[in-house]
């Protein structure tokens, strides 16, 4: 009943945001990574 | 370990609780489609009505259906039925017209039963010079119902997508609260010349972005599926666009400075003018704006009328808190790998 109005516009939405999350999540991973390759370098 | 993270957990259990609320709780009743939705005076009509979340069939024994006309008379239906829970037939014998009657007016009809309360919607009446059936308007009272239990308000054309209120506008509330404390940052950098007031600065600015372009992102979804396409040119659209470049800048202008006390100074200089800028260019300037499609804009119904009712507020609110939080938390673990990667370069930092 609910998927008849316009339901799937809503989860639309909720994937976008949670992709955004992921996004930062994978900027935040390839930071994480240099500064390791940073420290590795240095020892 | 959890004095310390509590707002964290606060974050995510707010997130939480307006995902399961915001999509758990119906919306109420309404109505889809009513044919014809012009009648002539003195004639013998059968209106095909085509509800939503409504339970006439459930109802069927409890249902009554008026017409009514502007000064307050009105005609009953002579036949109800419910053809399902969403489909009613009503015949109505529509009296004849009245001299002094004007060519085309309005008349409203009202079903109401006592699990959905009442719907009303606009007919157009035309005169005309039929006598059929003999039905004359009446003075009478009526009572009407109201539903009762927890619901969403029920937007024609928005229907069930209205739920977005709480993801699409957080984002814009949790970016602008963001850059607020970005911009008070930023001054208190100029002030006491801290570098760790500009990693802050920088932190949140990219949190800033990231809930702008969602607010965009998902704004376009809404709007392919309310106003017809992803980009309509609205103002509020091309206003947030240009105040995500502004800001969008900052990280070009900061980038392009190597002395780091002078990239510090100067990034935080614009970004107080970038912030400056959002005020105007996300609230008022649409505001101003008479053709934007956007509630609240020119004489758009606003949020704050009957969009936004209490039970949406008990939802609406909390997501704003949760989602600024969040960006709060996103932006700490983008400063500690800034402030670690400082400290490489730079041991003194």
């Amino acid at each position: 009943m609910r998927s008849m109005g316009k339901m799937y516009v809503v989860v639309a939405v909720i994937a976008a945001i949670f992709t955004g999350i992921v996004i930062f999540l994978i900027y935040l991973d390839r930071k994480i990574k240099k500064l390791e390759d940073q420290i590795n370098h240095h020892e | 370990m959890i004095k310390k993270h509590w707002w964290k957990a606060l974050a995510v259990a707010i997130i939480f609780y307006t995902i399961f609320r915001g999509l758990l709780v119906p919306l109420k009743p309404g109505l889809i489609n009513v044919q014809p939705p012009i009648v002539e005076a003195g004639n013998v009509v059968t209106f095909q009505v085509e509800g939503y979340n409504t339970n006439f069939l459930k109802e069927k024994d409890r249902l009554s259906a008026w017409l009514v006309r502007r000064d307050g008379k009105l005609a009953p239906a002579s036949r109800i039925e419910a053809t399902s829970e969403r489909g009613l037939k009503l015949d109505f014998d529509i009296p004849a017209s009245e001299t002094g009657d004007p060519a085309t007016d309005t008349v409203q009809l009202v079903i109401d039963n006592p699990t959905d309360g009442f719907f009303q919607t606009n007919i157009s009446r035309k005169k005309s010079e039929r006598l059929n059936g003999g039905a004359v308007w009446q003075e009478q009272s009526v009572e009407l119902h109201q539903k009762k239990a927890f619901s969403y308000p029920f937007m024609d054309n928005v229907y069930e997508s209205i739920r977005n209120l709480y993801f699409h506008v957080p984002m814009w509330i949790a970016m602008f609260i963001l850059a607020t404390a970005a911009a008070i940052l930023s001054v208190m950098h100029l002030a006491g010349r801290n570098p760790k007031r500009d990693q802050q600065v920088l932190a949140l600015s990219k949190m800033v972005m990231l809930f702008g372009i969602l607010g965009l992102i998902t704004g376009a979804i809404w709007a392919r599926n309310t106003w017809g396409d992803y980009w309509s040119n609205d103002p509020k659209q091309v206003y947030t666009a240009i105040g995500l470049l502004i800001y969008g800048a900052y990280f070009v202008l900061r980038a392009s400075f190597e002395d780091p006390e002078k990239k510090a100074r100067i990034a935080s200089v614009y970004n107080i003018f970038a912030f400056a800028t959002l005020p105007a260019l996300l609230y008022i300037l649409p505001k101003l704006s008479p053709d934007s499609l956007h509630p609240g804009a020119g004489s758009n119904i606003a949020f704050g009328s009957q969009d936004l009712d209490n039970t949406m507020r008990t939802v609406f609110y909390p997501a704003i808190i949760g989602w600024t939080l969040m960006g709060v938390w996103m932006a700490q673990l983008l400063l500690r790998v800034q402030i670690l990667k400082e400290r490489l370069l730079d041991k003194d930092f």
